[in-house]
């Protein structure tokens, strides 16, 4: 009996462990990159790098003079995308964020599949039923499919969510003479660049 | 008291006797008279040029002032677009030449550090960046008549 426990156990455990697969489309990990960008020629930066999304198989949704959001095919790697920022500007700073929704992923194949079994089973009561019965199964039935098509529709974003990349790109792009965050320890670096230059010239 | 005054003397004419910064330039700028020590002159088109210099300090070498130049610029968001070595008549330098938006036009900025002994000397020249193709050529080749007396 122990042993028979055990193998169910086993099984049981299998079972729950088995890849993250629907209909045969796996779900990878999804990573956001986020980045904040100091260029003093924002309109030829930003150009460059909506030529290279859209080189790389991506789309932007956002782009103002201070923020860029983007997807780019998950294909294309994290150092990739920084060496081509460090093209386009300065690059203050780079951070990447992994979410794995391998639990949700499980949560959603499972509800999927208990609602279907509960959908046909629901179906067959159908049969012989009055017509009071008969509005109340549909109603369920209804209720069952809303919930299968929820978790359809959350899992195939979750798909389309993991087969890209979400770039979030900050942009600096004011001339200033004010003491900035790049102020350097030795003082007559910080007069170098246009506005100092004027400044200097005019003494 | 006396020893005093003869020593701020003594300083003040040392200031004085600072080394005169020297270029020979084209005819498309034109030589302010005022200073006298450094070199300032402007084009019609209003592309900027002067010298500087700034005490070396701490002592750095002309490889060191000329790479925290150019981190300078990076961080501040210029677009370097040429980093090289130019040879002025008696001293070697470095040059970058950037590119940035300011005051909603696309502006040009060259800066060439060069270093003797107790100071750093500089070129600096701006301009809108169209008129500033115009006489970049120009700025070029003044750079290499450059010289400290």
């Amino acid at each position: 009996m122990n042993k028979k426990m055990s193998f169910l156990t086993v099984v049981i455990l299998l079972l729950g462990a088995r890849p993250l697969t629907l209909s045969g489309n796996e779900v990878g990990v999804i990573v956001e990159v986020g980045a904040e960008l100091r260029t003093l020629t924002l309109e030829r930066s930003q150009k460059e790098l909506l030529d290279y999304i859209e080189k790389s198989g991506g789309w932007f949704v956002q782009l103002n003079r201070y923020y860029l959001t983007a997807y780019l095919p998950a294909k294309v790697t994290t150092e990739e995308i920084a060496a081509t920022l460090r093209e386009c500007g300065y690059l203050i700073s780079f951070n990447t964020s992994h979410e794995n929704p391998a639990e949700r992923v499980n949560d959603l194949q499972l509800i999927i599949e208990s609602k279907s079994r509960h959908l046909n089973e629901v179906r067959k009561l159908l049969q012989g039923a009055n017509l009071r019965a008969t509005l109340d199964i549909e109603m369920e039935l209804a209720n069952i499919s809303r919930d299968i098509e929820n978790a359809k529709g959350e899992l195939a974003f979750l798909r389309q969510r993991s087969s890209l990349k979400k770039l979030t790109v900050r942009f600096t792009s004011e001339v200033s003479g004010e003491d900035g965050p790049s102020y350097s320890g030795f003082s007559w670096l910080n007069e170098i660049g246009i506005p100092g230059f004027l400044e200097r010239f005019e003494e | 008291m006396n020893r005093i005054i003869i020593g701020g003397l003594f300083t003040a004419l040392l200031l004085n006797c600072q080394a005169t910064q020297k270029m020979m330039l084209p005819d498309s700028f034109v030589r302010y008279a005022k200073p006298q020590k450094s070199v300032k002159a402007i084009t019609a088109s209003g592309v900027r040029l002067k010298t500087f210099r700034f005490p070396n300090e701490p002592r750095g070498d002309l490889e060191l002032w000329a790479a925290s130049v150019r981190e300078q610029l990076e961080k501040t968001g210029y677009r370097i677009t040429a980093s090289e070595p130019v040879g002025a008549r008696t001293l070697k330098g470095i040059l970058n030449e950037t590119q940035a938006q300011y005051q909603g036009n696309e502006f040009s900025y060259l800066i060439v550090v060069f270093v003797q002994e107790d100071w750093v000397y500089t070129i600096e020249a701006a301009g809108e960046k169209a008129v500033y193709n115009k006489v970049r050529a120009d700025i070029l080749k003044v750079l290499e008549t450059f010289e400290v007396d």
